[in-house]
This record gives structure tokens, sequence and C-alpha cells, in this order.
């Protein structure tokens, strides 16, 4: 049931998960000093403002248009843009406040018109394994039956590409893609503030919690603000699997998983 | 009509006269969604709440229904898709809560300037239909009432958008019935061959439905007796009649 997503990573009802043994302990191994340098971080939102203090600065952005006269449907405009609501760079602050060294990119989706989001949507994945992305966040969501297959299709592309997609839950009734593809990590929101904290969810589709109740986030003009939503808490997982990554690049999207579920807070190493 | 409809033609007029009959039930979109916003803004003790609507060029939402501080002014206000905090819901299909909202000029812009009013919290949800479509955005501004945590406002929140949603689909599916019915009507009127513009309208997709399967739906919402029965007769006569006399 999709309202208990984020009551499954409350503290009196997670259970033990058994995890890959890695080595001890495990966030020294996992993580240790990394900073995400070397790490190439899409975000897939509203546009990120660079100039934000929490943000200082990005790698490159992109508009993706739809384009009728192009084969693939769209032309990506690359060049500064504005974070039309302040979103985007919400997720920006909270990856870099994780991953200060990380490459980010701002893939601009969300624009003028509810017409073709979908499909916008899919493009900018497209554009993040194009591009050479190693993890993409995605803050949004579709619950369109019509884009579950292009969907499906382009989540496993990324899959067999290396690139990790980190996908927002939604907590309303229905379903929600690409989230709960078996090929990406789904994160809800959950209580606590401690950016690092995650928890694995025994009972998915949702598998991932992490921080995403009334944080305090970087938004438009310069400004923070208070905000609530699983989209919060998934540029928490974004900035985790960035270190992950930073530290061990050779890893594969179901071996940086694997690592996630042992970094949990309710993992337990399994017995050998 | 120059002969007398066959038995197939009159069972589809008995179906569709009884969807019509459901269609124009005595409760419009406009009030439910007024009585729900009303009722949600006591729920949550809230300063004020709105439901805004995609129009159908997909481009702009227009609330739809409000209540509390600005409902007056703030419905049949029409907003940009891509700016606020409700166009980010609708572009996102993701339920957000925001506090603080008051110290960013920007982020409120959306609300404060059709309403005078600036929240210090927002807290909206997308209303989607079955497929996933986005119908509109869902707001409480300033709701006092919360739940044991922010999570929960947004849950509670996303049923009540839900079920919302599912009201506001229901209208425009009986919008559509409705005006296929009649574009058949005034079809038939013209050529005197009801049955090919009923085929026509029971053949063609509506709102992602067949309108015969709706159609079919509808009847056997409507099959609640012989008062019911009477009714679809009556108004799909009216309708009739209304229809020769546009002509």
């Amino acid at each position: 049931m999709t309202l208990e997503w984020s009551g499954d990573f409350s503290s009196d009802r997670l259970t033990t998960v058994y995890s890959l043994p890695l080595p001890q302990p495990v966030k020294e191994w996992a993580i240790g000093d990394a900073t995400g340098k070397g790490v190439k971080v899409a975000i897939i939102d509203s546009g990120i403002d660079k100039d934000h203090p929490r943000v200082g600065g990005i790698a490159g952005a992109v508009v993706i248009e739809a384009d009728e006269e192009s084969p693939d449907g769209f032309r990506a405009v690359e060049g500064d843009h504005e974070d039309l609501v302040g979103h985007g760079t919400a997720c920006a602050g909270i990856i870099r406040m994780l991953a200060p060294e990380a490459e980010i990119y701002s893939v601009r989706v969300l624009g003028a018109n509810l017409k073709g989001k979908g499909s916008l949507f899919l493009s900018g994945i497209t554009w993040a394994i194009d591009n050479g992305m190693n993890v993409v966040n995605m803050s949004l969501s579709s619950s369109s039956d019509r884009w579950y297959a292009p969907l499906h299709d382009v989540a496993d592309e990324a899959y067999f590409k290396k690139v990790v997609l980190v996908c927002a839950a939604n907590n309303m009734p229905g379903p929600t893609y690409p989230s709960e593809y078996a090929a990406v990590l789904s994160v809800a929101a959950r209580e606590g503030n401690d950016p690092f904290a995650i928890a694995y969810n025994p009972t998915p589709p949702v598998e991932f919690g992490a921080s995403g109740i009334d944080v305090d986030v970087a938004w438009a003009e310069g400004k923070t603000i208070t905000a609530t939503g699983n989209s919060f808490a998934t540029p928490h997982v974004t900035g985790l699997v960035a270190l992950i990554l930073s530290k061990h690049p050779e890893l594969s999207p179901f071996q940086v998983k694997a690592v996630l579920a042992a970094l949990a807070d309710n993992a337990q190493p399994a017995p050998s | 009509m120059t002969s007398a409809p066959s038995p197939e033609l009159a069972r589809l007029l008995t179906a569709l006269g009884d969807a019509l009959g459901v269609a124009t039930r005595p409760t419009s979109l406009h009030a439910e969604l007024i009585r729900a916003t009303a009722r949600l803004r006591r729920l949550f003790s809230a300063a004020a709440c709105s439901c805004a609507l995609v129009r159908p060029d997909g481009a702009t939402l227009e609330f739809a229904a409000a209540d509390g501080v600005g409902a007056d002014s703030i419905i049949g206000v029409e907003l940009p898709i891509g700016r606020g905090i409700a166009g980010w819901v609708a572009m996102s299909a993701q339920p957000i809560l925001i506090t603080e909202v008051a110290e960013d000029s920007r982020f409120a812009r959306d609300v404060a300037e059709a309403t005078n009013f600036v929240p210090d919290i927002i807290l909206a949800a997308p209303l989607l239909d079955e497929d996933g479509e986005v119908l509109g955005v869902l707001e409480v501004l300033d709701p006092q009432s919360r739940g044991a945590h922010s999570g929960h406002d947004i849950e509670t929140l996303g049923v009540i958008a839900a079920q919302l949603a599912s009201i506001v689909q229901l209208c425009q599916v009986f919008d559509a019935l409705g005006q296929g019915l009649v574009s058949s009507l005034t079809r038939s009127v013209g050529d005197d061959d009801m049955s090919a513009g009923l085929a026509e309208l029971t053949a063609s997709d509506t709102g992602g439905q067949e309108l015969s399967s709706l159609a079919q739906s509808f009847h056997d919402l409507a099959s609640t007796g012989p008062r019911g029965a009477t009714l679809a007769t009556d108004i799909l006569t009216a309708v009739a009649a209304f229809v020769r006399t546009q002509r």
C-alpha cells in the first residue's frame, strides 16, 4: 500500500535486514573520505540556480525541449538557465552537501506545458545516459500507464550502461514510475535530520528511506525553506551514491544498491 | 426521426438515456469542489484551501474552487503551469509541504498575486486520473491542525486528492458523454439517420474509454428503478427537442 511507504521507514516498524558482509565499518569501506570527485550527477527537475550559495556552481546545464523535426523527438538546449520553481536547486544543494566535489548537471524537463511531459521526462533520462552521467536524480514521477513501458525500457538501458537512477516514490494511491522498477533506486522520506542516514525497506517496492521530512533546503533566489516530500529524500540517496561511486567507480547499479543496503540503519551483515 | 427505431436502436437509446440521467444529476462539479475545499479547510483548520484544474491546453491551471481567505478573488484565476508551487506539483506529480513560504516572495507569488495573502505553509498534492494524468492541484494554506508529522499531512492530503480526482474525472466523463450524445442527435436530425450517428458514437473513443462500455456502465448505475428510467427518457426527449430548435 503506497501510503505506508513512509511509515515503513519509521523506527518502530523497521525490521533488521541482512546485507552483504562488507568490510567493517561499512561506511568507512563504502564512502571513507570520498567527496564525489569524478562522478557526474544529473538532476532532472525544474532547473538549478547555479549561483545559490548551497549549490556553488554546476558543471553543465541543458533544457530538454520537444522537437518534432528531431529523430529523437526532442532537442537539448545547452547553456545557463534559471530554476523555474526552486525545487531543482533544493536537490542540488542537498547533493552538494553530501558530495561537495561531484559534477552536477541540470537537466530541465519541467516547463510551460503538461502536454509532452512524459516524453520530456523520458528524453531527460536518455540525455543523461548518452552524455556519460553516472547517477541521475529524479524527484519527479509519472503515474501514467502510457509511460510504463517506455520508462521501463530506458531504466533498463541505464542499468546496463551502469547509470544509477535514483527516483522518488509517490505518497499517492496508485502506481508511480519509474520508482517501482527493480532497476532503479526508489526513495521515500523518513524522519530524522542526519543526511547520511538511510533505511532499507524489507517490503519493497520502495527500497530506501532518507531524510525528507521538515528538512532545510535551498530554494529560488538564494533563499532557503523547510520542506517535506519524497522529492527531498531522493537527493540524499543520490548524494550517497555519488560518494560510493567516487570511491568505487567500478561498481554497477545492483552493486551500488547492495552497498547502500549495507549502509542502512537497520542492516546487519548476513551470517557466514 | 422519420421512422420507428429498431430494437437495437431502442436499446441504445435507453442505455444512453439512462447514462444522461446519471450525468445530469443535481450535483455539479463546481458545487462538489466547493464543498470539498470547505471541508478540507476545516479538517486542517487552515486559512484557505483551493483546487485548481489543468486547462485543456495543458499550459494553464485555473482555480475552480476555494474556501477561506481570498477565496472569492482566486476562483477563476488562471496561472501558467510552469510557475509556483501548484505548477511544480502538476509537473512533477509529487505532493509537497513547504513551510516558511512567506520568506520567499517568488515562491508564494502564484498565490499572493491572486489573493493578497501570503501563507507561511503550503501543503499541495496533485489530482491524478485513473490513467495517472494530472487533472489539477489541491492546496491547503496555513494548516493549523497538523498530523503527527509533516509526512502524515502529505499522506492525508494525498488520500483526499485521490478521492477528489475521481469526482473530477467522473464529471469530465459525463461532460464528454453528454457532448457526444448531443453531437449524435444533431447529426441524426440533419440526415434522418440516428442509427448511423449512434453507431459512430458508441464506437468512438472518449476520454480514453470506449463510449459504448461507458454508456453500459452508466446504464448499470442508473438502473435504480422506473423513476430513473422515466427521468432519463424525459431528459433525452428534452435534449432532442432542444437540438431541433437550434437548427
